[in-house]
């Protein structure tokens, strides 16, 4: 049991006034942020990162732990009180859970999320306690071949079978590959598409990229909406926060079977939890059906529990993921990495034996994180929502200063601001034409990991590109994509067969 | 910018289709060529995104420039996946122009508040290390919210110094930060 002994020792370093001081903050902060409409748990992260850069790493890992699962949070109650869900893993249960509010049923429907969250989530880090080492251990055996089928099998996912359209899906994995490229080449040494400018050197850095795309992207999104008729109102929370039993014992099973739904997703790279939330949205619709008086449409309560607990259950092993194998699969991941990496941690297969203090206290702290989410927000769910009555000009001024000022922290540098303009941009053009943006940041984060796997391969193997293809473990990730883009093909071809028809 | 106007109102013939509520395309001459195809800025991002590689990869120094699989093949890959993709999307766009779903739905931009708030971006950027983080982001406060609709000019100044100055107190004061100081420097 050297898992639980590990783990004791880090809940010792972590259990200190100071540093539950820093999962409040961070709990709170990110709760903060994931509420905002429009911006979600990747942004929470990436937003409060340079807020970190005077604290210890442990401190800072720490906070971090917070501002995870807090952001994650953040984005149900935007979706459940205003149907506008800060993120995409947090749609399935806003389904139900804003018919839930409308019917006035808005604190059961948040304490329904956020014991749903706490459930999901603290299973899943279990899983991650005892599973991650060993998954650490296996991945020391992976080649370049592997990581470049792990990579190609994110792109692909993320891009063209997550995604509602697989061209557009592609076309934000292209730009991303492109920004990833620019910078110092990690092998050679060459200089890439920098012209000179010497804060390209280190390429365009994540955060850059996080806060240009998702925050200035959706500020400037939502200027060129202004005098459009604006129909999201918030629905005011009122009334008691807890559960009742006969309410605990209908959403329990739904808890557990998202749980079990989630779990498994957060090793795949595949962009995150809006799989694995819809599955157990679609699973509890269909039970419900069965059910002597359904109650689906109406604002069911199994409707809240499945998704949400997926959608932690899946951040959860993604932090298992993401520490293990050093694979974001989801964006937040991809920040989390970042931030990570900003402490001299450098998530792998070797993090476990060089890291293993830190990461062990990470891991207890996202324990209390969780723990510390569920207090604060069981009864104070309903004041987050005075958040979102902020009015719009002020909500996204604030934004836009949050923004600026934490990539000034960040990088220091004046190429970055032009650069986050620029991103920007591009960012409100890929939300006005409804490009996804989740490829962009994949490709940059894996980028990368996928040209020095591919180079490495190669070049090993005198240009042989059956080297590609030499494992059991390359053949099977190939095939499983193989089958994933056959089965997403034929549920879209179904489906617009069946608008054909409808439209008939 | 007529291209992102799509007609208010839409003609009865597409009204009278029983059935659907999708604007039909046989309104289409009515619009100009741009109306509904504004999309193609993506395609003509992609492909300037591929020159940019394409002069890169021209220009670029590469110490050992023997190995088949060196720095030039990955955006040279990138390169391929950009202008097939805009390919792709210029013939999509070019057959299926953008149309309203609903009728009546307008999905034209609001470029004044756009400019404003990009203006507001570029100014700041002039502001920042000559006028210093308070004036500067005072600027960009007061600017993006008027962008947004907001008329109270008096009030966001001073929400704007305000919040400025907190987080110069905050984040330079307390936490060790630096911020440019600009003009409050030279005192």
């Amino acid at each position: 049991m050297d898992q639980l002994s590990n783990l004791l020792n880090g809940f010792w370093q972590v259990v200190t006034p100071t540093n539950l001081f820093y999962v409040l903050i961070g709990a709170l902060l990110g709760t903060a942020v994931g509420v905002l409409p429009g911006l979600g748990s990747a942004m929470a992260v990436a937003l409060l990162l340079p807020l970190t850069f005077s604290l210890e790493p442990l401190s800072a890992l720490i906070m971090f732990s917070g501002v995870y699962f807090g952001g994650l949070f953040g984005d149900s109650i935007a979706g459940i009180l205003m149907n506008t869900p800060g993120n995409s893993t947090a749609i399935a249960g806003s389904f139900e859970g804003h018919r839930m509010a409308k019917t006035g049923r808005a604190p059961q429907a948040l304490a329904t999320a956020a014991i749903g969250a706490f459930t999901g989530g603290f299973l899943a880090t279990i899983v991650v306690v005892f599973f991650a080492p060993s998954l650490a251990a296996v991945a020391t055996k992976f080649g370049p071949g592997e990581y470049l089928a792990l990579a190609v099998f994110a792109f692909v996912a993320t891009s063209a079978v997550v995604s509602d359209s697989a061209i557009r899906g592609l076309a934000g994995l292209a730009i991303g590959l492109a920004i990833a490229t620019i910078g110092i080449d990690s092998v050679s040494g060459a200089q890439r598409f920098t012209f000179g400018v010497l804060a390209l050197l280190d390429g365009v850095s994540i955060v850059v990229l996080t806060v240009s795309l998702l925050a200035l992207g959706e500020v400037i999104s939502v200027a060129s909406q202004v005098g459009r008729p604006d129909d999201r109102s918030v629905i005011p929370s009122q009334g008691r926060p807890f559960l009742s039993r006969a309410e605990l014992r209908e959403a329990l099973p739904a808890w557990l079977r998202g749980t079990a739904f989630g779990i498994p997703f957060g090793v795949i790279p595949a962009g995150g939890a809006e799989v694995p939330s819809f599955l157990a949205y679609g699973t509890e619709r269909t039970l419900d059906k069965r059910r002597a008086k359904p109650m689906f449409g109406n604002g069911a309560i199994r409707g809240v529990a499945g998704p949400e607990a997926a959608g932690n259950a899946t951040a959860g092993t993604a932090m298992g993921a993401l520490l293990a194998l050093g694979l974001p699969t989801s964006a937040t991941a991809a920040v989390m990495l970042a931030a990570f990496q900003q402490y001299g941690m450098q998530p792998g297969p070797l993090l476990f034996e060089r890291s293993g203090p830190l990461v062990w206290a990470l891991l207890a702290s996202l324990f209390i994180g969780l723990i510390v989410l569920l207090v604060l927000n069981l009864p104070f769910a309903p004041l987050w929502a005075r958040l979102l009555k902020i009015p719009k000009p002020y909500l996204y001024a604030g934004i836009a200063v949050l923004a600026c000022f934490g990539v000034y922290a960040a990088t220091g540098s004046l190429v970055d601001q032009i650069l986050l303009l620029g991103l920007g941009l591009l960012g409100f053009v890929m939300r006005r034409y409804q490009y996804p943006l989740a490829p962009v940041l994949i490709a940059v984060i894996l980028g990368p990991l996928a040209e020095n796997s591919l180079r490495d391969a190669m070049n090993n193997s005198g240009d042989n590109p059956l080297t590609l293809i030499s494992s059991p473990i390359t053949i099977g990730l190939y095939l499983l994509l193989a089958l994933a883009i056959a089965a997403s093909a034929i549920t879209k071809l179904r489906a617009r067969q069946r608008a054909l028809a409808d439209q008939r | 910018m007529n291209h992102t106007t799509p007609t208010p109102n839409p003609t009865p013939k597409s009204r009278s289709k029983p059935g659907t509520d999708r604007v039909g395309a046989s309104d289409s001459q009515a619009r100009g060529f741009w109306t509904g195809r504004g999309g193609l800025i993506m395609p003509a991002i992609l492909v300037a995104i591929a020159i940019y590689l394409s002069v890169g990869i021209a220009q670029m120094a590469v110490p050992d420039d023997r190995a088949l699989f060196g720095p030039k093949i990955f955006p040279m890959i990138t390169i391929g996946l950009l202008l097939a993709v805009a390919l792709i999307l210029s013939i999509d766009i070019l057959r299926n122009p953008e149309q309203p779903t609903r009728i009546g739905e307008d999905l034209s931009s609001n470029w004044r508040s756009v400019g404003i708030v990009v203006g507001t971006l570029v100014l700041f950027i002039a502001l920042l290390e000559t006028a210093g983080w308070i004036i500067a982001a005072a600027v960009l406060f007061t600017g993006v919210a008027l962008g947004l609709g907001s008329t109270r000019y008096g009030l966001l100044i001073g929400v704007g110094f305000a919040i400025s100055s907190s987080i110069q107190l905050i984040f330079v004061g307390l936490l060790g930060l630096s911020l440019p100081a600009g003009v409050f420097g030279r005192f």
